[in-house]
């Protein structure tokens, strides 16, 4: 038996959708181990996010009436989880974000655990669970075992598992108390865009521009798209290092691993260490003059031809479809 | 100040990942090693601090087989003041926990005010190291620092998040981890790599930082196999009229993809 332990907390105030992933991953383990879930949220929840979560799979849900707690601190977040693990076979879940990465790779030196980043599954065979991760961004993928008796850490990559459904059986709630430690670590300030942009990480629909696009400038056209698609800008190691957007937006093995369900590609001809950036993506459209680019390798639809002819056009026809399906409303 | 830079190579990011015949390891015939890319930005800022703050030292650790001192040479050139190498031989496993704790030994006793590290190795991808290094030496961690200035005894950075940057001030000693933005790292001058060839790289092996009973007890984890991602299976191809292909990029937009 181990008992799973599922940690995530708020952001602004707002509970983040990668926490209903997470719960869908412990749920699927959780038969293969025999185990039990507990929630840990650190920070306070409102009675209605607390009301949507409690019958989404967890035995338990515990959360922390500590003001200290309601935003991240490594140094705090740290000590809080750990005084609520119990014993040392247990596997706990945290989000494959750039936080829930800095928290377990600290915890797993503090409680000598397994410790396995970005899982993107997993098999299990009479408690025996192997995860499955990718090594040299996604140009491989390595299974990898915890040993009996230790503790196994692990982070879910967003976009991985669908968002846990609601269940029959409630959670059991309980409220803790932490006494708040002195953190070497102080957050001043959050700085957000000034318009609300998507972030190429957590966007379902990606329109992104390399070398084809030329210059800064021409980066509008991709904007005016990804608006009427709701999508995020992205953008090649190339075009990042001329300048032309900031390396936030880059997609690639230096840049950022994205899974969106539409990935638009624009005069991008798709270097190696671009594709292993956005392969996985479910739907990849690729624009480009080179009927040879290699990007035409791993596009579910390769077109052929000038982004200057098709990109203006397509946010055109794009936006009568979207300007229709208002009016029908 | 003292700082610590920390160094790993990593297959060159146009590399083709292979497996071998018996598909149970990496191919790596052929791979050109370069400095881990993000570990270029923690090398290069310690030496933009070296060069801010008069006496200053930089020390470069590694830990990694034989061609590893390569990496360490480079950081040399690129202006840290001395080398740390660790071989990696008899080891119980390739938990990164082992690199973390060996790590940390050996720069414990160096007592750097800063430790700096690239984000993650673009091999592993794990993005461990830092984060439990941090632990084992007692430190504060904050990781994907693309912004940094050395206040008296604190550090003030910026560090990048999902879509959004973080504001943060940090007490010294710390470790930090160097995300793209950090810095242009600079490229060593024919000059500076002879320099280098003259400064000291001094070895450890793992058995002179801890014993192998504890070498064992940071073993946690087993690999069961390594695969290539299934292939993407290829799609149509359009090419003549930008007007007849806008229409069919948008039936499959609205048809297959499905956007709303």
């Amino acid at each position: 038996m181990r008992k799973i332990y599922v940690v995530n907390w708020l952001k602004d105030g707002e509970m983040p959708q990668v926490n209903l992933e997470l719960l869908e991953a412990a749920k699927s383990i959780k038969t293969g181990l025999n185990g039990s879930i507990t929630l840990l949220l650190l920070g306070k929840p409102t009675p209605e996010q607390l009301n949507s979560l409690k019958n989404r799979g967890a035995d338990e849900i515990r959360y922390f009436d500590t003001p200290e707690l309601n935003q991240y601190n490594l140094e705090t977040y740290t000590q809080a989880i750990s005084g609520e693990l119990e014993g040392s076979e247990y596997l706990l879940i945290l989000p494959g974000t750039i936080q829930g990465k800095e928290l377990g790779g600290k915890l797993s030196a503090r409680h000598t655990a397994a410790y396995i980043p970005d899982v993107l599954n997993f098999t299990s065979n009479n408690g025996e669970v192997v995860f499955i991760r990718p090594i040299y961004a996604g140009k491989a993928r390595t299974g990898l075992k915890g040993k009996a008796g230790s503790p196994w850490i692990i982070t879910i990559r967003p976009n991985t598992f669908a968002p846990a459904q609601e269940t029959g059986t409630e959670a059991k709630i309980e409220v803790k108390a932490y006494t708040p430690q002195n953190s070497r670590i102080k957050t001043l300030e959050v700085i957000k865009p000034q318009t609300a942009t998507l972030d190429v990480s957590e966007a379902k629909v990606i329109v992104s521009g390399g070398r084809g696009m030329k210059e800064a400038e021409h980066f509008k056209l991709l904007e005016e798209l990804a608006q009427v698609i709701n999508g995020a800008v992205g953008a090649s190691r190339m075009a990042v290092d001329a300048g032309w957007r900031d390396h936030q937006a880059q997609v690639g093995q230096t840049g950022k691993i994205v899974t969106p369900d539409l990935y638009l590609a624009c005069g991008i001809s798709g270097a190696i260490q671009h594709l292993v950036g956005m392969s996985s993506s479910k739907y990849i459209v690729a624009i480009n003059k080179d009927a040879e680019a290699p990007i035409f390798e791993i596009a579910s639809l390769s077109v052929v031809g000038d982004v200057f002819e098709i990109l203006p056009g397509l946010t055109v026809e794009l936006k009568k479809i979207k300007e229709q399906q208002l009016c029908a409303k | 100040m003292k700082i610590v830079a920390l160094v790993k190579q990593v297959p060159d990011t146009e590399t083709k990942i292979k497996l071998t015949a018996d598909g149970k390891a990496l191919e790596t015939a052929g791979i050109k090693y370069v400095v881990n890319p993000y570990d270029e930005f923690a090398i290069e800022e310690a030496v933009r601090i070296k060069e801010k703050n008069s006496g200053s030292t930089v020390i470069a650790v590694g830990m990694g087989p034989e061609r590893m001192k390569e990496a360490l040479r480079t950081a040399l050139a690129m202006g840290a003041d001395e080398g740390i190498y660790i071989a990696e031989e008899n080891l119980p496993g390739k938990d990164g926990l082992i690199t973390a704790r060996l790590l940390a030994e050996a720069i414990k006793s160096l007592s750097p005010d800063l430790v700096i590290c690239g984000k993650q190795a673009i091999d592993d991808d794990e993005g461990r190291v830092g984060p439990a290094l941090s632990h084992y030496l007692e430190l504060p961690f904050v990781a994907n620092v693309t912004k940094l200035t050395v206040e008296s005894g604190k550090l003030n950075l910026h560090r990048e998040l999902e879509g959004r940057t973080e504001v943060m001030e940090v007490a010294l000693p710390a470790v930090v981890s160097a995300q793209k933005g950090l810095n242009e790292p600079r490229y060593p001058s024919l000059i500076n790599i002879m320099q280098a060839k003259k400064k000291t790289i001094n070895e450890l092996k793992p058995e002179q930082l801890l014993s192998n009973d504890e070498l064992n007890k940071l073993s946690t984890l087993e690999e069961t196999g390594l695969n290539l991602p299934p292939a993407r299976e290829k799609g149509r191809k359009l090419q003549g009229d930008p007007e007849q292909m806008v229409k069919e990029i948008v039936t499959f937009l609205t048809e297959t993809v499905k956007i709303s």
